[in-house]
């Protein structure tokens, strides 16, 4: 008893005219039947800053389809970083001279200009696994392995998540788990934390280690570690809309501090002061070593017409003193059936970490437990813009090219005397360009 | 089994009475549906062992039941084995560029307003309903996995076997 | 103003998470939008994995959207 069928070349072109009519009938998300059990996603981000770091990061990501709602994915990161950082010292109305992180080189910073670090060359290589598994009925897992590694720094983490399905598929609990492991090794060894840094000597000048005057920590290799629990409910709110509320909490301990970032000591007048004569008036940076944070974060997803608004706030807060606030947005317009446009704003604002210090005063140093000039601990803003455009190529492939705009505003924490004449934290332009492919086979 | 061997009559006297209709049936309800060939009542499909599939478009494990399903049909239609697969796409066009990827050879009823779901709690997407032949239900299942297929596959022989 | 559009939508995201309590709940078989790739709370992974990174490196906040991903020096 076959049903009777029309013949099959008109049945297509109707199909494919009611396709047309309907508009925005997107099936990639969902093809992924036995015949194309392969999803792979591709990208390639170029990540530039005004006279800073550039970065270029190609990965992958390969998912399976093993059949029986298991999944295995892989994803491999290359992440090329080179250009200038800043080193955390202030800008001054004379040039300034610094070692290079590993003692190897050393390099002159004009007068008026904020202090950047030029040695900054790394390639970081990470490979991430993870298996996907119902765990009994209405449940599954993840499991999840990573690696990555830097002339400095090796990662590896491991993470498993459980979610529970609700009433009907509705709410959907989250449980997770993640743990890493971290070594790093900064480059002329581990700084003593306060320590005076070598007074530049012109290229030939030692590292951090010994000569520092301190305790003689001249170990090559200290631990991090970082644990993070997650609980979040997943909620359906209707056939367009799909909330999810996460509350994370974590926590690092070990060797917290960035080996390369300095401090400028100062005088009343906002001068650079040195202790003893041939000694440099920079001091390295000393954190805290362990940090617990805490981040409530929420998201929102809601189908208007066909179009998609995709809203996250996160607020997070630390042991650091750090509380930030984060709203991001995403609104996918759809232009057609085969294209799309997505804007992206983002908004970030933080508040400094209580030992963030732009500069020290002279009679500070020994009075304070911990300090550090990293931009990146001030009260500071970020602005994101971003434009993406989406193409879906044929029923299994997709390609985006995605543009954005980063802005950051870094707060001092203090300006002393004639630092008043200089601009301490200037704003931070980035633009962000990245090309996605992804396809099924 | 003489109750069900004369279901016809019995259940000519509950409408009439318009009493024990919830009661009987074996708890389940009766579908009028819409095929490409008309109207199908679920009820007229006695003597038959029903595989009754709830699917859509959208739905993922769906598209790997079709084949399973047409594989079914092929060998056991001749057995008494009837497929019925009830579509419950909003838009019947979503379901019809479906079936010209994953053709049917089973019959295919269309309910966009989702009343024989509800009618039969569907849970997940898909579901399948196995009924014998007396048309009581026999079992439901939940989802599609490959790995249930042979245990699926034995029990329409065993009800086929009845 | 951040702040205040800040706590505006904070304010609207927790209603909205209340309402769920009253919410009209979808049977399994319409769920023909949640389907759709785009309508996933995460529907590019790797953009949200890029993003992810450059900001841990940037900023001083993480954590929030799950757990996993690798640590790295990042300057």
């Amino acid at each position: 008893m076959q049903l009777k069928t029309k013949p099959k070349p008109i049945r297509k072109t109707l199909a494919m005219a009611t396709a047309t009519l309907l508009g925005h009938v997107t099936h990639i998300g969902t093809a992924n039947a036995e015949s194309n059990p392969w999803e792979i996603d591709t990208a390639v981000m170029s990540y530039q800053e005004n006279g800073r770091v550039s970065v270029l990061e190609p990965v992958i990501r390969m998912r399976e389809d093993k059949g029986d709602d298991k999944f295995f994915t892989l994803k491999l990161v290359v992440d090329t970083l080179s250009g200038a950082s800043p080193n955390g010292a202030i800008p001054t109305n004379s040039p300034q001279t610094f070692s290079g992180p590993s003692g190897s080189s050393s390099y002159p910073i004009a007068a008026n200009t904020v202090p950047l670090d030029p040695n900054f060359h790394d390639t970081r290589y990470a490979i991430n696994a993870e298996w996907e598994q119902p765990a009994g009925d209405a449940r599954h897992s993840i499991y999840g392995l990573s690696f990555s590694t830097e002339t400095d720094y090796q990662s590896l983490g491991a993470s498993a998540t459980y979610n529970f399905d609700f009433n009907n598929k509705n709410t959907t609990l989250t449980t997770g788990a993640s743990f890493s492991g971290d070594s790093v090794q900064p480059l002329g060894g581990k700084p003593v934390a306060f320590a005076v840094v070598p007074a530049s000597t012109g290229g030939g000048g030692g590292g951090g280690e010994d000569e520092g005057g301190g305790g003689g920590e001249t170990s090559f290799h200290v631990n991090k570690r970082v644990v993070d629990l997650l609980l979040g409910v997943t909620q359906v709110m209707g056939r367009k809309d799909l909330i999810q509320l996460n509350f994370n909490y974590g926590k690092e301990s070990g060797y917290l501090n960035d080996p390369y970032k300095l401090l400028s000591v100062v005088d009343n007048t906002g001068a650079l002061i040195t202790a003893v004569a041939p000694d440099s008036p920079y001091i390295y940076e000393k954190r805290p070593d362990s940090r617990n944070r805490t981040a409530l974060y929420s998201r929102w997803s809601h189908q208007f017409g066909s179009d998609v608004l995709r809203l996250s706030y996160r607020y997070y807060s630390d042991s650091w003193g750090i509380r930030s606030n984060t709203l991001d947005m995403h609104y996918r317009l759809e232009l057609g059936e085969r294209f799309f446009l997505e804007p992206h704003l983002r908004s970030y604002k933080q508040t400094a970490a209580d030992f963030y210090h732009t500069s020290l005063l002279n009679t500070e140093v020994a009075t304070l437990d911990y300090a550090s000039a990293d931009y990146r601990l001030a009260d500071m803003t970020t602005k994101t813009v971003g434009l993406k455009f989406g193409w879906l190529v044929g029923k299994h492939s997709e390609a985006g090219i995605r543009v954005e705009t980063i802005t950051q505003q870094a707060q001092p924490s203090r300006v002393i005397g004639i630092q008043s004449q200089q601009d301490l934290l200037p704003t931070v332009k980035a633009t962000m360009v990245q090309l996605n492919y992804r396809f099924l086979f | 089994m003489t109750r069900h061997r004369s279901w016809q009559p019995w259940l000519v006297l509950f409408f009439s009475l318009g009493i024990f209709t919830v009661a009987h049936a074996d708890d389940l309800p009766n579908l009028s549906l819409q095929t490409k060939q008309g109207g199908l009542h679920l009820n007229e499909l006695r003597g038959q062992v029903v595989y009754l599939d709830f699917w859509a478009s959208w739905c993922v494990p769906c598209r790997k039941s079709f084949p399973w399903m047409n594989d079914m049909h092929q060998r056991y239609s001749k057995d008494g084995l009837k497929i019925v697969a009830i579509n419950l796409d909003k838009e019947v066009n979503l379901a019809k560029q479906f079936l010209t990827e994953y053709p049917a050879n089973f019959t295919v009823a269309y309910d966009p307003e989702g009343l024989s779901a509800e009618k039969f709690k569907v849970q997940a997407m898909p579901s399948s309903y196995l009924i014998d032949r007396q048309g009581k239900l026999h079992s439901t299942h939940l989802g599609f996995k490959e790995k249930d297929t042979a245990a699926m596959e034995a029990a329409i022989k065993s009800l086929l076997a009845k | 103003m951040l702040l205040r559009s800040i706590y505006k939508t904070s304010v609207l995201l927790a209603l909205l998470a209340l309402s769920a309590c009253s919410f009209q709940p979808v049977q399994p078989w319409e769920r023909d939008i949640l389907a759709q790739k785009k309508m996933q709370l995460e529907p590019y992974p790797l953009d949200a994995a890029l993003d992810e990174h450059t900001y841990f490196s940037k900023e001083a906040s993480r954590g929030g959207a799950g757990v996993g991903g690798g640590g790295c020096g990042c300057n």
